[in-house]
């Protein structure tokens, strides 16, 4: 019986440009705090080490801070060894973080970069079988590289490797994508007894084995994933295996869509932000379309000014976004405009309503009322 | 606003004035100048602005001369609701009172009253308008600005009321203002959007330079990696090159054997040759001492054969010395006697030429001394002549007036003629004639004339007067000539001229003499001559006394020269043969010497030779006892053979070593050590850049490049949004100011037509019914057409521009008037304007009239005499007591 915790693609060093000056500080600790915890949910559920599959590290440039700050976090478990495969983030090219003096001068007992192809042995019996990226653009399968010439001899191997499976990428020809079906065979030949996978940042299981998995990242990073925030803890038996996600992961990111046409839609949008838990820890992203007035897109521009104060983020997806605003009866007439004045807005307006210069229209319309409004 | 009422008191000179106004129509004030016109406009602007404390200079100025009482004025006022009364005064017991009678009755006083009267009129009268429709005197012809706000709303109403109004014009500024934000007036970015796009390019070029950076620090990994695989490749090179040269140092080792081999064989050949080259010199000296042993022997022979001819030749040399000096003697005798021959012959040729010299001098001589009697005989001559030419002439000239003077008394004397008749005798002056018959005599008489014949009568004739003068004359001139001739010792003319031409051949005589001596002496004096005669005389008789007899003298000093040169001839000769026989002598003195001292050299060289032939043959033997000629001959035959032994040794060594192909495999050997030496080296520089690559790598990659490309693509982010923002600002400023400013114009285009339509309607009166005018926004006059010409205002007559201002205030008037509006004030307007014109002014004046309250100030009631329907007030010329009209 082995027990050891699955981890991948920790993106130490990672930035989100969409983040605040207060909030970037805190979403990086995030990462590194993340690390920590992994370690003490492995001492706390008695597995002896943690693989990492790959990208450790968001690039071999990573500010080296935080490299000594992870590698400190590491050390805070040290009966956990952690076994760090570089990624595609972080091959093991002359560039690799893993080679830098603040990695070597820092690099505490319980971390071992598996830094070559092939067995590591972790326990009596049991090997891990590594597949490391050294360069940015391989030219084969690291991972079928690596089991295709084990026995079957009764040692339990454990597979660490990085990168894209041949069921789930969407590019054939991409020559690194690891081949699901020559793994399985390697499983069903008893080679190897578990295959654990970096690069998708979702908990993911591949194909039917029950033995091929992406642990995902422990802290999400965009708003596609679909469920990150975990670990896997493993347990490999004589012949079974078990495999269950662990929460380890603070942050969120979150994407709304909300369709405004009046009053009532804005209200909704307040309540939904309102209902958002943890907003210190949610990057949230919304996707507006409709028609507003002015004065209700001054009311939406309120109540978003005061929950950006929450979230960690609070983001409008523009390419995404079509939120028309337009001046009504009521706004101009509040204007009290007459004269000159009058027909020029009733001009503004019609180019408001579609073709090429809609949004600069929009745009004048808006100016024109903050200019009328404002006392003279 | 309309004027009801405006009284004066104590008003500058004005003691007293009132002046009441109809509500509409025409008022024309008349009054000459200085009564106070003018007061009442100026009054009204007081009252109403001018608070009654005011020390200001305005009101001092109105306070009248002499008299202790402040100006006053009241108006009468109705404007909007309001109609009052209000009445000032100043500088002295200042007081305001304000009498509202409409809306409603009401007292005011004071700042109260003051106040309350500001307050009514900015509610109700457009002051900018009250200010247009003023034309004062003298005022500038320019336009009034009538961009006012009451005309303003009047033409908007006119044009439909969609002008928009001031609060419209705020919004146009702020709009305005806008724009100006984010555009030049030449419509470029400017401010903030300028800066943020320079921030957004300078960050994106951050971010280019950082990613940069990380892509040489990629690339220099990759040059890592492929380095590393090169490394090893070049190391399995290396090994593969070092055994090949291992291969190849072990062939040169042989290669280097052999040419040892080569190098002895090569030492023992030339050995070998050198023992030949030994024994080759030794039989070479023997034959050269066998040679040298042969050739002292001959010459010994020659040599004694040499002695045997030299005795006879030494003879025959002694005997033509001889010979010679025999010969040189008997030139030398043949010299003395030719030298004494030709002495002789030059002697006698000298003295032959002497004696023809001394013939010569002796001729010269005896000429001489003939001349000289010559010489002497006409120095005689002319030591006795007394005439000579200049006596001549003293004589030929008195001989000439003697002549004249003579004839001049003949030709006046009377003249006595005789004729005898018979022979008789007569006495004429004295002298007794006789007379013949039948001759006559004539007698001139002179001085006096006496005839006598005797017995019978004496005549005496005398000259008159004149003719004795003459007669006197003549005597002196002929005792003149007679005086000379005496003188001359002459007896007359005649003889003087024969005188003097003696005298002249005589000179001739003496000069030929004279000439012929200098001739035969030249340079010698006579005496000279005469002792040379003598001395060469001598000489030539002593020669020939001396001289033998034979040989004979020749005949002539020709013939001596002749053999003179002859025998200078035979001289010469003589003296050439000497030199010949001299030089004769002088070879065969040489020869004679030579043969005498070749004698004795034989004899030594024979001595010398003889003792070398014994030494060579000595040498020869010594050295034939030594070594015999066999020995040597053997020697060198053995020689030869070594050598050819050596020589195919030698050969052999070097065929081996030709057949390991030393230079080929030194080529390769090079070759390969070059190549062995590059190849080090490309693993030297690998090397050195694969560390020098790990160093940057390391130190580098050390500076953690990916938190900074974050923070600066972040950055560029940013400032993008942030410049995208502006940049959606500035189009919409600009889209909104392009859309007011075209509305904008378009309405005030629109809202002109009223105003000008108007001035059109009042203007056509005066100017013809083809007048147009073009108004600029700010409603101001552009230009005037007329009769199809159109002219710019600025350009029109002073007379028409005064018109124009005239009708368009009037149009103003008439447009603001239901709105309440304002008077139309002119005052003493129209100067420029001429008569034709005014008949038709006053028209426009009238119909103004009908909607307006016109006043018209003026001292020349006549420009306004067209107005009809006017009502005329006259301010009394006596300013002491005004009354009220009305």
């Amino acid at each position: 019986m082995v027990r050891f915790l699955h981890s991948a693609d920790w993106q130490l060093g990672m930035t989100r440009r969409f983040l605040g000056a207060e909030a970037q500080p805190r979403f990086s600790a995030a990462r590194t705090e993340v690390v920590a915890t992994i370690g003490a949910l492995a001492a706390a559920e008695g597995c002896g080490f943690v693989v990492v599959c790959g990208d450790v590290f968001e690039t071999n440039h990573v500010d080296r801070q935080v490299v000594g700050r992870a590698l400190d976090a590491m050390a805070a478990t040290p009966g956990v060894t952690f076994y760090l495969l570089p990624g595609n983030h972080d091959p093991l090219d002359p560039t690799s973080v893993f080679r830098s003096p603040t990695f070597r001068n820092h690099c505490p007992a319980n971390v071992v970069v598996l830094d070559g192809a092939g067995p590591y042995p972790v326990a009596p019996g049991v090997e891990l079988v590594a597949a490391p990226w050294t360069t940015k653009r391989p030219i084969e399968d690291l991972v079928s590289a690596a089991v295709a010439d084990l026995p079957a001899d009764g040692t339990v191997r454990i597979v660490v490797g990085h990168g894209a499976v041949s069921t789930l990428s969407p590019d054939r020809d991409d020559p690194t994508v690891i081949s699901v079906p020559r793994v399985e065979a390697a499983l069903a030949a008893g080679r190897i007894h578990y295959v654990a996978l970096g690069d998708r940042h979702s908990t993911t299981s591949v194909g039917t084995s029950g033995r091929i998995h992406y642990s995902g990242a422990p802290e999400p990073t965009a708003f596609v994933e679909d469920d990150p925030g975990n670990v896997l803890l493993v347990e490999l038996g004589d012949t079974e295996v078990s495999v269950s996600p662990r929460r380890v992961g603070r942050w969120t990111f979150t994407s709304h869509y909300a369709h405004l046409t009046g009053p009532e839609g804005i209200a909704s949008l307040h309540q939904f932000l309102l209902g958002q838990a943890d907003k210190g820890r949610t990057i949230l992203q919304l996707t507006l379309e409709g028609q507003l007035t002015l004065s209700h897109r001054a009311e939406l521009d309120r109540v978003l000014a005061e929950q950006r104060e929450l979230f960690a983020a609070l983001l409008i997806w523009d390419k995404k976004s079509n939120l028309v605003v337009l001046p009504d009866e009521s706004d101009l007439t509040s204007l009290e405009l007459s004269g000159f004045a009058r027909a020029a807005v009733a001009e503004l307006r019609a180019q408001a309503e579609g073709g090429d210069r809609a949004v600069v229209a929009q745009d004048a319309l808006g100016l024109l009322h903050r200019l009328a409004s404002t006392p003279s | 606003m309309k004027i009801h009422r405006i009284e004066l008191h104590n008003y500058r000179g004005v003691t007293r004035s009132a002046v009441a106004f109809p509500e509409r129509g025409v008022s024309i004030v008349e009054g000459d100048n200085e009564v106070g016109k003018s007061s009442l406009v100026e009054a009204l602007d007081l009252v109403l602005t001018t608070p009654d404390s005011s020390r200001a200079e305005k009101i001092k100025a109105l306070q009248p001369a002499g008299l202790d009482v402040g100006p006053e004025a009241t108006v009468e006022l109705s404007t909007g609701p309001y109609r009052f009364t209000y009445r000032k005064r100043w500088l002295k017991r200042p007081e305001t009172t304000l009498t509202l009678t409409a809306p409603q009755r009401e007292q005011l006083s004071g700042r109260e009253a003051h106040d309350r009267v500001r307050s009514m009129l900015a509610a109700t009268l457009d002051a900018d308008l009250w200010e247009a429709l003023r034309l004062q005197q003298g005022s500038e012809l320019a336009l009034p600005r009538f961009d006012v706000s009451s005309l303003s709303r009047a033409l908007d109403q006119a044009a439909g009321g969609d002008r928009g109004g001031d609060e419209e014009d705020a919004l146009w500024d702020r709009i305005v203002a806008e724009r100006e934000r984010y555009w030049t007036a030449t419509g470029r970015a400017r401010g903030e959007r300028v800066t943020l796009g320079e921030r957004r390019a300078e960050a994106q070029a951050r971010v280019d330079a950082l990613r940069a950076e990380v892509a040489a620090l990629d690339a220099q990994a990759e040059e890592l990696v492929r380095l590393e695989a090169e490394a090893i490749e070049l190391a399995a090179r290396q090994e593969a090159r070092a055994a090949a040269l291992v291969e190849l140092e072990g062939r040169a080792e042989a290669v280097r054997t052999l040419r040892h081999e080569v190098e002895r064989a090569t030492a023992a050949q030339r050995a070998a040759m050198a023992e030949l080259a030994t024994w080759r010199g030794l039989i070479a000296q023997r034959r050269q001492l066998m040679e040298r042993a042969g050739a002292s022997a001959a010459a010994v022979q020659a040599t004694e054969a040499a002695a045997a001819e030299a005795g006879p030749a030494r003879r025959v040399a002694a005997d033509r010395h001889e010979a010679a000096e025999a010969a040189l003697a008997a030139a030398e005798a043949e010299v003395a006697e030719a030298e004494a021959a030709h002495e002789r012959a030059a002697a006698d040729a000298d003295h032959l030429r002497q004696q023809i010299e001394v013939a010569q001098l002796t001729d010269r001589r005896d000429r001489i001394a003939r001349l000289q009697v010559a010489h002497q005989e006409a120095e005689a001559v002319l030591a006795r002549s007394t005439v000579d030419a200049s006596v001549l002439a003293r004589i030929e000239a008195a001989h000439l007036a003697a002549v004249k003077a003579v004839a001049a008394a003949s030709a006046d004397a009377p003249s006595v003629t005789t004729r005898a008749l018979a022979k008789g005798s007569i006495v004429i002056d004295g002298v007794p004639t006789d007379l013949v018959a039948g001759t006559e005599s004539q007698h001139e008489v002179s001085s006096s004339f006496e005839l006598v014949v005797p017995g019978v009568v004496r005549i005496s004739v005398a000259p008159g007067a004149e003719a004795q003068a003459r007669a006197h004359e003549a005597a002196a001139a002929t005792a003149a000539l007679e005086q000379l001739l005496a003188a001359a010792g002459v007896a007359d003319v005649e003889a003087a001229r024969a005188a003097a031409a003696a005298r002249v051949e005589a000179e001739r005589a003496r000069d030929h003499a004279a000439q012929g001596i200098a001739q035969d002496l030249r340079d010698l004096t006579p005496d000279a001559l005469r002792h040379k005669v003598e001395r060469l005389g001598e000489q030539v008789a002593a020669f020939a006394a001396a001289r033998p007899v034979d040989p004979p003298l020749p005949p002539d000093h020709d013939a001596a020269q002749d053999r003179a040169r002859a025998t200078a001839a035979a001289l010469a000769e003589a003296r050439a043969a000497v030199r010949r026989r001299a030089a004769e002598l002088a070879r065969a003195a040489t020869v004679h010497h030579r043969c005498t001292v070749d004698d004795a050299g034989v004899e030594a060289r024979l001595v010398g030779a003889r003792s070398a032939r014994d030494l060579d043959a000595a040498a020869l033997a010594e050295a034939r006892a030594a070594q015999s000629d066999d020995e040597l001959r053997s020697g060198l035959a053995q020689a030869k053979d070594a050598v050819a032994v050596a020589e195919a040794a030698q050969a052999e060594a070097s065929a081996r070593l030709a057949a390991a192909e030393p230079a080929a495999l030194q080529r390769d050997l090079a070759r390969l050590r070059d190549a062995a030496a590059q190849a080090s080296e490309a693993a030297d520089r690998n090397r050195d850049r694969r560390q020098q690559l790990r160093g940057i790598l390391d130190r580098d990659g050390e500076r953690g490049l990916g938190a900074a490309v974050d923070a600066a693509e972040a950055e560029r982010d940013r400032l993008a949004h942030e410049h995208d923002a502006i940049e959606a600002r500035a189009a919409a400023a600009l889209l909104l100011h392009e859309t007011f400013a075209r509305h904008r114009a378009s309405t005030r285009q629109r809202y002109l037509a009223p105003f000008r339509e108007r001035i059109e309607t009042f203007g056509r009166l005066v100017f013809g019914p083809t007048l147009a005018v073009e108004l600029a926004p700010d409603l101001s006059i552009v230009s005037r057409t007329l009769h199809g010409t159109t002219v710019p205002f600025a350009q029109l007559s002073t007379g028409a521009r005064e018109q124009l201002g005239l009708v368009s205030r009037l149009a103003c008037a008439s447009l603001v008037a239901a709105d309440g509006g304002a008077p139309v004030v002119f005052d003493d307007a129209l100067g420029w304007t001429d008569p034709g014109r005014l008949a038709q002014m006053g028209e426009a004046i009238a119909l103004a009239g009908r909607d307006s309250q016109v006043i018209v100030l003026t001292c020349t009631p006549q420009r306004y005499a067209s107005i009809a329907e006017a009502t005329v007030i006259r301010l009394p010329t006596d300013q002491v007591e005004l009354r009220s009209v009305i």
